[in-house]
């Protein structure tokens, strides 16, 4: 009986100690950062930065989520302090107490169709096209781009991912779709001059923004101005010189279970990044936070009208505008 | 002092209307669904989450679907690979668990499959099966197979190898048949729980459809969860989730009644 009283206290007190275990933050310094994305090519640029951050001190710990949306979550549930991810939609309708502070990537896609069935946005009134997913980005394009060019799409389908979307128009199972930089130059390699872009829009909204807790911000000011700058620092060195990335990675020994194939391509991948506009140089303004609101709201992501939207409510610019002055941008 | 037969207090309490409802199965089967929905409004009024909404909201948003048809669109698309999932696995897997219950070769060459089956991670599984059979209906008919087979089979087969030794062997000294030992023995023993495996084999479908239809297309009731959550309306996201959840409740309320009409005459009068 004794012992299996004292097999129960001991069972109580493992479990007591790791829920506190669980509970406790790994270290009470460090900055939680949540990325709604896998850290790969395509986010390296956002790696660099915060381990540029850290070197002045910004010790942070990074969880990355599968979906964007499980990254703005942790955040509005206090496990994350500063995340990348789109939360406009989230911090609207929930009143989550989230700001932007930096735009890291823009939403540049490209219309492509089979030359042979379409050439020009009249000729897919009424046709088929296929987007990411019902409520995503490419969607948002491309209701924005039928509203300009005065057309309406027939049946919508949805193929989740550009690559998949690549292989089928190679395979010829879609003539009409929206794909990303790095696939859109993977369909002309594999598919020749069977391919046309189509005109896009011209000033992309934001793809992925650096946005933190408020109430971490208010808290950890010195903190977030160093971020900030960091991450304005090193998106003008890659505006100059997108090398800088893959510089940085072989310093910093980031990615580095990676095949030497796929690392070849990064100083590629960021060149033709900068060439397209996806790396925003300013960071965001005030112009670009509007044509976010335009595109969301229109998007249907953000309740509008977009003009009724307050800068204020979304995103704190001090920082970014104190790192300008300071790196004299 | 007199004391009361306990025939006179049962008879008492069948007589008092009040002590009748108030201990009747479904007093408590209500309270049970009060008790977790006020729990649900409180933690959304409270809130736990800004994106939790409470259960008012949720029931609203629901309404608003059902309003506007989107949810029984949703439902029809999603019911299309369930219904043909289930109805497979149910007469695939009764059949192959009777089989094996009855046959120990098919029982050593078939339980360990099942086995593996039930303990493979299907969301790891989900990427091969797309290579194989693409991203259309019969991706997702085989998840939900893959979901409820395992379960069917491997309950349906401990039902027939546990059915009563005594009443097997009676059978046999009252000189019945083979066929007439399983058909008048064995099945009608075993069937508790070869309906308790298909009961958790649907369950199982259920869970493996929505898997399917966020993972691999989002079509369905899988498309308004994604879509409402990608534009953080939260209520009808969860009112998707809601309705899943209850479809999944009342099909196996279905099913239970179903045997209990055609395979448990004792149960009925309860």
């Amino acid at each position: 009986m004794s012992m299996s009283l004292s097999a129960c206290r001991l069972a109580a007190a493992v479990s007591v100690l790791g829920a506190i275990a669980f509970a406790a933050p790994s270290s009470a310094q460090q900055i939680q950062v949540a990325l709604g994305d896998t850290v790969s090519v395509d986010t390296l640029a956002f790696v660099v930065g915060l381990e540029r951050a850290k070197a002045r001190g910004f010790d942070y710990k990074l969880t990355s989520f599968s979906k964007e949306d499980l990254a703005i979550q942790a955040t509005i549930n206090g496990q994350a302090d500063v995340a990348a991810a789109t939360p406009y939609a989230v911090m609207q309708k929930t009143k989550a107490p989230l700001r932007g502070v930096f735009q890291l990537t823009r939403l540049v896609f490209f219309p492509v169709v089979d030359k042979a069935t379409y050439k020009t946005w009249k000729d897919l009134n009424g046709q088929p096209f296929t987007f990411h997913a019902r409520g995503s980005g490419t969607e948002a394009i491309g209701n924005i781009l039928a509203k300009r060019n005065g057309i309406q799409f027939g049946q919508r389908n949805y193929i989740a991912g550009s690559e998949n979307r690549v292989v089928a128009m190679v395979n010829g199972q879609i003539k009409a779709t929206i794909v990303d930089l790095a696939n859109k130059n993977l369909l002309f390699q594999r598919g020749g001059d069977r391919f046309a872009v189509l005109p896009g829009v011209d000033n992309p909204a934001s793809d992925e923004i650096l946005f933190v807790r408020q109430d971490w911000a208010e808290k950890n000011g010195a903190k977030l101005d160093l971020l900030v700058e960091e991450f304005t620092k090193l998106w003008m060195e890659m505006n100059k010189n997108p090398a800088i990335i893959e510089q940085e990675r072989a310093r910093l020994n980031l990615l580095k279970d990676l095949p030497k194939e796929v690392l070849a391509d990064v100083t590629k991948f960021h060149q033709q990044g900068v060439e397209a506009g996806v790396f925003s140089k300013a960071g965001g303004d005030l112009n670009a936070i509007k044509a976010d609101f335009e595109f969301y709201t229109e998007a249907g992501q953000m309740t509008g009208p977009a003009e009724s939207l307050k800068v204020e409510d979304f995103w704190n610019l001090a920082p970014l505008n104190k790192a300008r002055a300071k790196l004299g941008s | 002092m007199i004391s009361v037969p306990t025939s006179s207090r049962a008879s008492a309490a069948r007589t008092n209307p009040l002590r009748r409802v108030m201990t009747h199965t479904i007093t408590f089967r209500i309270l049970s669904v009060i008790t977790v929905l006020g729990a649900w409004e409180y933690a959304g009024r409270r809130p736990i989450s800004a994106s939790f909404p409470s259960f008012s909201e949720t029931f609203a948003a629901g309404w608003e679907m059902a309003a506007d048809g989107s949810l029984s669109a949703a439902l029809m698309i999603t019911i299309v690979p369930l219904v043909i999932g289930i109805t497979m696995s149910a007469i695939a897997g009764v059949a192959a668990g009777i089989y094996m219950g009855l046959d120990r070769r098919a029982e050593w060459v078939g339980v360990p499959v099942f086995i593996v089956m039930q303990a493979a991670p299907l969301a790891a599984l989900i990427p091969l099966l797309v290579l194989a059979y693409g991203v259309g209906l019969a991706t997702k008919v085989t998840v939900v197979c893959i979901m409820a087979v395992p379960a069917i089979v491997l309950n349906s087969f401990k039902a027939i190898r546990h059915a009563p030794v005594s009443l097997v062997e009676m059978g046999e000294s009252f000189l019945g048949s083979r066929e007439q030992v399983i058909g008048k023995i064995i099945l009608p023993a075993a069937s508790p729980v070869i309906f308790a495996g298909l009961r958790l084999g649907l369950a199982s479908g259920f869970i493996g459809v929505i898997l399917a239809e966020l993972l691999i297309s989002p079509t369905g009731i899988g498309d308004l969860i994604t879509y409402h959550q990608s534009i953080a309306e939260y209520p009808k996201m969860f009112a998707a989730i809601a309705v899943v959840i209850l479809l999944s409740v009342l099909f196996m309320e279905a099913l239970e009644r179903i045997e209990i009409t055609l395979f448990r005459p004792e149960k009925r009068a309860q």
